[in-house]
């Protein structure tokens, strides 16, 4: 309990005023149970793991102010990630590290903040991001089997997905999205590791490719059981994007 | 097995994050290192669970202790089930994800009673036997609470245990002598009598027999021991300063029905409103301070990062230091972009000062609750506010640029005329009037919303004597209704009549209705609570075919010397206060508030610190 009169956030007067508001970007894992949380969820609650994290949040001006949290791409949901970005604004001078220090006490679980740092380049750099998926084929086939048979699909030119938008349903030739695919196995598993499109306005998901493989395969089915992982962004020249 | 919380599971229902636990705030405990295990449900989905303040307190209050496990359940929403069902998935608490069936206890807040099919159904999914009879020592001891244990009788048969009246104290009392009594080798039966015998609040319904007059009303309840008593009278927390208060709390990823701090200021409600059983149950009222408050709103802002506070209670305005707290609330609060809500306005101490204190009501609508449309229906139920109260809200409102008001009206109160719903009408439209005669109002037109509920009696209401009207009474009445409200700058919406009929039925019944809710359970009644799930003539045929005449229960007028089933309960007020309320009602004559006067409704009793009986004082 707080005694009388304490200071609502005990780090207020720790941390002097910035002349402007500055940019820190936040690099955190979307593990576990967490895949299962909407990125709308994850925003709406982003401004309170913040709060909890004590951290200067910087609002905007007008009739009803808000943190400024941007996001680098959203993370479809059932997908994990252990590369997941987004920029904050701040209006004290809080050192990147004490930032840190504050989101581990304030987060919880499967949503791990890993680094803080000052950007140097823009969400837009951003123009791929490699998967892991692992999906294990069961009883259906061997995972030999499917590997090699996944690896046939994948290679379709054109091969063609329902993406659902906004605008309604619409069939998208994917085969382009993707690159550097790599298809094995691992005891029960057949891994695909591969890059897909992460550019704005024709961004793949793992979900995408999911879809194209069990409407031509049936695997994955509804109990097979398969993991995605969102494993590092790059830009167009192949650099890790951070 | 597969569990609830597999991936592959979770993929294929909506929601997963319902199921997928992981919050910040969770309290997440080693089995092997307590000694006794709590399962503590919400009989509705997760957003709705999550959004009770009873269950926040009481998942700290058993969590706190060191030996004690509490965890949540909630009903899985209706895809999940046929997800479960059709894989045999038990259903799991979410913390662990170790099956309900696994631990010691079993414990539902009941607080609604269109809840209890989940009830069942969450006993069923848990592949735990419905009625408390067919469970012996190993399976958990099914606990229930809340509002509607103040008639525990329609679901007596399912439960092990009841705990009456407030549970911060009582529940783990209740669990400390389980494990007490565990380690000393003793059985279920001889826990549930010990704790009937010893523990203050607590009820065992199959310690009382019960026996029925050959009319089908209730003659007696005997205790099956001399022990315990004949009444069981219902626990309070006497200081609510001093009293556990939740520092954090779990902070749902997903969004929830109320996603918030909720700070609750004081229990219980001065004003004594005929059909409310709320402002009866939690009598006396008791208040915390503005200081523990404070206290309590910053550390949980601290904690959970939440950015609006909403003050609880059941009339916010009556709270003795107000203006203490929102000023010291403000102090910070607006620094911190941290938003206030009052959400329990009353139409008699509305004012501007306060409307431009608080966020909830910076909204283009706000809402008052009238209640009935003449002053003399509003003096039979004792709501103490006028007309000119009413203007004066809504003139204030309209003056500071509202365009919207929504209006809280019941139809089927005792001694309803045509000339009352008339009223509710005739006030709508001067409400409208108000707004053209109110200096400075918006540029658009107004949009008054009636919203009207069927009165549905509940016990231990000076109304619990009272008949309901009958579904087709009602109906005409809305139809009635729906043909006065001719203005297009008013709106009307009422509440469905045949939902607040089965209401009626379980809020009023006996332990006889066991045979239907189990029924309705083995016909696949699940969230009657929702209206798309709610089939009115599904129930009808449930009542018939298990011989219940929901006429006698729901539309019957109470003999005034008949036993009533709740009166094994003891809730403070007593009888003689509730007949003397009913009277004046008849009388149209009100009663004052508790702090203008002691109208002797015998609350007292059960003691208090800071309560603002003045027999006390």
């Amino acid at each position: 309990m707080l005694p009388e009169n304490e200071m609502i956030n005990e780090h207020d007067g720790e941390y002097p005023s910035l002349p402007e508001p500055r940019t820190v970007r936040l690099r955190f894992e979307k593990t576990g149970s967490l895949q299962f949380i909407s990125h709308l969820d994850l925003q709406r609650s982003a401004a309170r793991i913040l709060t909890r994290a004590g951290i200067p949040l910087w609002y905007t001006k007008g009739f009803n102010p808000h943190p400024k949290l941007v996001f680098a791409m959203p993370l479809p949901i059932g997908c994990e990630s252990v590369c997941e970005l987004a920029d904050v604004r701040i209006d004290r001078d809080m050192d990147c590290g004490r930032i840190l220090d504050g989101l581990h006490r304030g987060s919880s679980g499967g949503l791990r903040f890993t680094e803080c740092y000052i950007p140097e380049r823009p969400f837009r750099d951003i123009a791929w991001a490699r998967y892991g998926i692992r999906i294990a084929p069961g009883e259906l086939m061997s995972p030999a089997g499917f590997a090699e048979k996944a690896a046939a699909v994948m290679s379709e030119k054109p091969l063609t997905v329902i993406k659902h938008g906004k605008s309604g349903d619409r069939l998208t030739d994917i085969s382009g999205m993707m690159k550097d695919i790599k298809i094995s196995c691992e005891g029960e598993e057949t891994l695909i590791d591969l890059f897909m499109s992460a550019t704005e306005g024709s961004t793949l998901s793992p979900a995408h490719l999911l879809g194209a493989l069990t409407s031509r395969l049936g695997v994955p089915g509804p109990d097979t059981g398969y993991s995605a992982m969102r494993v590092c962004m790059t830009d167009a020249e192949g650099i890790i994007f951070r | 097995m597969m569990k609830m919380t597999d991936p592959a599971l979770l993929r294929s229902v909506s929601k997963p994050g319902r199921y997928a636990g992981g919050e910040f705030g969770q309290t997440v405990k080693d089995p092997a290192s307590v000694d006794a295990s709590f399962a503590f449900c919400f009989p509705d989905s997760y957003e709705i669970g999550m959004s009770n303040l009873g269950v926040r307190i009481l998942y700290g209050v058993l969590n706190r202790e060191e030996n004690i496990r509490c965890e949540r359940v909630f009903a899985p929403w209706t895809d999940m089930e046929d997800r479960m069902r059709e894989k045999g998935i038990l259903l799991c608490a979410h913390e662990s994800g170790e099956p309900v069936k696994d631990f010691d206890f079993l414990g539902f807040t009941l607080q609604y009673e269109m809840c209890y099919t989940n009830v069942l159904n969450v006993l069923e999914l848990s592949g735990i036997p419905l009625r408390a009879s067919e469970r012996d020592d190993s399976w958990p001891i099914v606990i229930g609470g809340g509002p509607c244990s103040y008639n525990p009788e329609p679901v007596a048969d399912f439960f092990d245990l009841f705990n009456i009246g407030e549970g911060e104290e009582m529940l783990p009392e209740i669990v400390r002598l389980y494990i007490r009594m565990k380690k000393e080798g003793a059985t279920k039966a001889e826990f549930l009598h010990e704790a009937a015998k010893t523990i203050e609040g607590v009820y065992v319904p199959s310690l009382y027999d019960v026996s029925y007059n050959p009319d089908g009303t209730v003659a007696a309840y005997e205790p099956v021991f001399d022990d315990i008593p004949r009444r069981v009278r219902k626990r309070i927390v006497a200081d609510l300063d001093t009293m556990y208060f939740p520092e954090s709390v779990v902070v749902p990823y997903i969004e929830c029905v109320q996603d918030r701090i909720m700070l609750e200021v004081f229990r219980g409600c001065i004003r004594g409103c005929r059909f409310c059983q709320a402002g009866m149950i939690y009598r006396p009222v008791r208040e915390k301070s503005p200081e523990t408050l404070m206290k309590q709103a910053k550390t949980l802002y601290q904690n959970t990062g939440y950015e609006e506070i909403s003050l609880s209670s059941l009339s916010i305005s009556d709270y003795t230091r107000l203006r203490e707290l929102t000023d010291g609330l403000i102090g910070w609060t607006e620094d911190k972009r941290v938003s206030l809500s009052l959400p329990s306005l009353r139409i008699d101490s509305f004012s501007k000062e306060l409307m431009d204190r608080v966020a909830s009501v910076r909204s283009s609508s706000i809402t008052f609750a009238p209640e009935a449309g003449t002053q003399r229906l509003r003096d039979v139920i004792n709501k103490n506010v006028t007309e000119e109260d009413l203007m004066r809200s809504a003139g204030i409102a309209f003056g500071s640029g509202k365009e919207q008001i929504k209006l809280y009206f019941m139809n089927g109160l005792p001694t309803e005329t045509e000339a009352d719903l008339d009223g509710i009408a005739d006030l709508a439209n001067r409400v409208v009037d108000e707004f053209y005669r109110t200096p400075g109002h918006g540029k658009r037109a107004p949009l008054v919303t009636v919203s009207v509920s069927c009165f549905v009696p509940k016990p231990f209401t000076p109304f619990q004597w009272e008949a309901q009207d009958t579904v087709g009474r009602l109906i005409e009445k809305n139809r009635y209704l729906a043909g006065k409200i001719t203005n297009r700058k008013v709106r009307y919406t009422h509440h469905d009549a045949c939902v607040s009929h089965v209401e009626a039925v379980l809020a009023l019944g006996d332990r006889r209705l066991s045979r239907a809710l189990e029924l309705a359970r083995r016909r696949g009644f699940r969230f009657d609570a929702w209206d798309e799930f709610f089939s009115y003539d599904r129930w009808m045929e449930v009542f018939a075919d298990s011989g219940i005449d929901t006429a006698f229960y729901a539309n019957r007028a109470r003999g005034e010397d008949e036993v009533l089933p709740w009166e094994i309960i003891d809730c403070g007020v007593t009888r003689e206060f509730l007949l003397r309320e009913k009277h004046r009602a008849y009388s149209g004559k009100t009663t004052p508030s508790c702090r203008e006067q002691c109208s002797g409704c015998g609350a007292v009793c059960l003691g208090g610190k800071d309560i603002c009986c003045p027999k006390m004082k």
